[in-house]
């Protein structure tokens, strides 16, 4: 092949991506760490952006489920109008309520009952309690985006199938310090992979420890 | 007891429906006890010796039986009871709790809760474990083993709690308040008998042996017992911080009028206050103490002598655990100071106590341990009776205990 064509070959590709830049997808991977450069488990990450963004699907199946007297994930994030079902996995009952302002519900439970599940509508963070075992506890962010993700035990998490832009990228923590999420602009066209690093409160502050006690005395 | 016998008809009636709607639900213990003491002659035999065994006592015992029953009515209301099975004295079943619980699911930071009926008094540190048991051993400390033999909330109980996850804060905040009937003669066995040390808890229903003065001639009070139609009150603030360090005060009076009389029981007027410590460090280690001091009074009627105490006790009590073995030590210290103007100071009395113990849990089940208790004291009307006012008692108990629930 003549070189002049090879060249002209090449060009035209390089314009095909160019122009096809603002429909790709790639995948966003966010290292959240703490102050102490530890990887930071369950820290949630969301993106949202000035302009419109698809509709979360919202069929997806979420579970908080109880199982040995405490709750499990202890973090969850789902996109707003997605349901979430609370099974009880324990042979004894437990008392799920939750008196967050974007959902309030109580639900009562016995030994290895689920019941219906619970749609979340409002944006936000919604803590979840135990009536029965006070130390129980758990965490659902509820965000107006498709995209969100939770850092896993090394800290990492992933978003996949990003459309390229310009977004806001929205980092919290159950026990992130001061009420604000930590937030930055991101160019998905072009950052794959940013670091965070959060400063969170001691753990016990929002993860209680399970008890054994049986009767409050 | 009928009273006791009277709630099982009821709960047997209510037990068909109750077990298929899972409304119904039942924990107990079983706990036997071998033993070495060396005293003289227990309290429950109307001795003066400070334990519920002596050396006489033959050295294997059902130590307790004790059964909760909870009875849903709904998810936020409960029925409750605990009784309990002990076969030195010779009694039946003793109802010790009957109350209802309200648990209402919280609607903001805040959150209260409240009880109604019979129950024991929110201040042990030691016997929060199954059917009131210790949970660092088989003897709890004096204050522990009187608030479970001679005060008992019959009333109602509110409290009111702000915990600090709720809002992420290192500082939880819970205020109790309660107002009783049936406490006019709370008090008085702490000054005809004294302290003592021992895991039994007195039913609704039934008496509290005194020391036998005059040989054939059995005294007892009935603790629970209203003379005066007055209700008594207790106030507690708690303070947690970090869910490590636990501090309560706690403030008791059972607001009884002295001086007068009825069905051969008078009133004797009870107040006391209580500073309570606990504190878990890491590797399983704990510290905890409990300090009181108050005081009792009555007026006997027509010849109007009077008799006022003041007493006082407190312990500090250490706690290991490692795997699944606790190891406790306590010690403690007690008096009861004749205040009154009479020539003699019968009810003064004071003492220490050394306790370290084991407790093994092999499984959820089941459970072994050992306990020394070493209790040495003084009573003045010990010497006045037997010409010796002191004692000092070696106490050693092996227990096995079994744990069951549905
Ligand atoms: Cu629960």
């Amino acid at each position: 092949m003549p070189r002049r064509s090879r060249t002209l070959i090449l060009a035209w590709l390089g314009l095909c991506l160019a122009l096809n830049q603002p429909l790709a997808a790639g995948s966003l991977t966010i290292q959240v760490y703490d102050t102490n450069h530890n990887s930071l488990t369950d820290a949630v990450i969301y993106l949202l952006a000035d302009r419109e963004l698809p509709a979360p699907k919202t069929d997806s199946r979420y579970e908080v489920e109880q199982k040995d007297k405490t709750f499990q994930p202890f973090v969850t994030v789902i996109p707003v109008g997605a349901s979430v079902m609370f099974p009880n996995r324990d042979g004894i009952g437990h008392h799920v309520y939750s008196f967050s302002p974007p959902r309030k519900f109580e639900l009562p439970l016995s030994e290895h009952e689920s019941t219906d599940t619970i749609t979340f509508d409002q944006p936000g963070l919604v803590t979840v309690g135990c009536n029965i075992h006070d130390w129980m506890a758990a965490y659902i962010y509820v965000v107006a985006t498709p995209y969100h993700a939770k850092s896993d035990a090394n800290g990492q998490a992933v978003i996949e199938d990003l459309p390229a832009g310009i977004y806001d990228l929205h980092v919290t923590h159950p026990g992130i310090k001061g009420a604000a999420d930590q937030t930055r602009r991101v160019d998905a066209a072009t950052e794959n992979r940013l670091e965070f690093i959060l400063e969170v409160k001691p753990e016990y502050l929002w993860r209680p420890e399970p008890h054994d006690e049986e009767e409050p005395y | 007891m009928k009273p006791c016998l009277l709630v099982a008809f009821c709960l047997a009636g209510l037990w068909q429906s109750a077990w298929a709607q899972d409304r119904l639900s039942f924990r107990g213990l079983v706990e036997a006890q071998a033993f070495y003491n060396s005293a003289d002659q227990s309290w429950l035999d109307g001795g003066f010796s400070k334990t519920r065994f002596d050396e006489s006592t033959f050295p294997l015992q059902l130590g307790k039986v004790g059964l909760h029953v909870d009875y849903h009515l709904t998810d936020t209301l409960w029925l409750r009871t605990l009784s309990t099975y002990y076969l030195d004295d010779g009694l039946d079943a003793e109802l010790i709790e009957t109350y209802f619980v309200y648990r209402p699911a919280p609607q903001g930071p805040l959150r209260w809760r409240a009880k109604l009926g019979a129950f024991h008094l929110p201040l042990s540190l030691e016997n929060t474990g199954v059917a009131w048991s210790s949970r660092f051993g088989i003897t709890p400390s004096v204050i522990n083993s009187w608030i479970g033999e001679d005060l008992r909330t019959i009333g109602a109980e509110v409290s009111l709690e702000w915990p600090g996850r709720f809002r992420q804060s290192e500082h939880s905040w819970k205020l109790i308040g309660a107002v009783f009937g049936y406490n006019d003669a709370s008090g008085t066995v702490l000054n005809y008998r004294g302290w003592a040390a021992h895991d039994r808890q007195t039913g609704l229903f039934s008496p509290l042996r005194e020391p036998t003065l005059v040989p054939g001639v059995k005294r007892e009070v009935f603790p629970f017992y209203e003379n005066d139609d007055r209700p008594g009150y207790y106030l507690s603030g708690a303070w947690t911080w970090q869910d490590r360090f636990e501090l309560q005060l706690f403030h008791y009076d059972n607001l009884a009028e002295t001086g007068h009389a009825r069905g051969g029981q008078i009133g004797w007027r009870t107040w006391f206050q209580q500073v309570s410590a606990e504190w878990r460090l890491p590797h399983g280690w704990l510290l905890a103490a409990q300090a009181m001091r108050g005081n009792t009074r009555a007026v006997a009627p027509v010849v109007l002598s009077v008799c006022d105490s003041d007493f006082e006790s407190v312990y500090f009590l250490i706690n290991k655990e490692f795997d699944q073995h606790s190891f406790s030590a306590r010690v403690e210290g007690f008096a009861v100071d004749d205040e009154d103007q009479t020539p003699s100071n019968m009810g003064e009395e004071s003492g220490r106590s050394l306790m370290l113990s084991w407790q093994y849990a092999y499984s959820p089940r089941w459970r072994v341990g050992a306990e020394w208790l070493l209790l040495d004291s003084e009573r003045e009307e010990r010497r006045i009776v037997t010409g010796d006012g002191d004692e000092l008692i070696h106490q050693l108990l092996f227990n096995v205990q079994y744990r069951f629930q549905n």
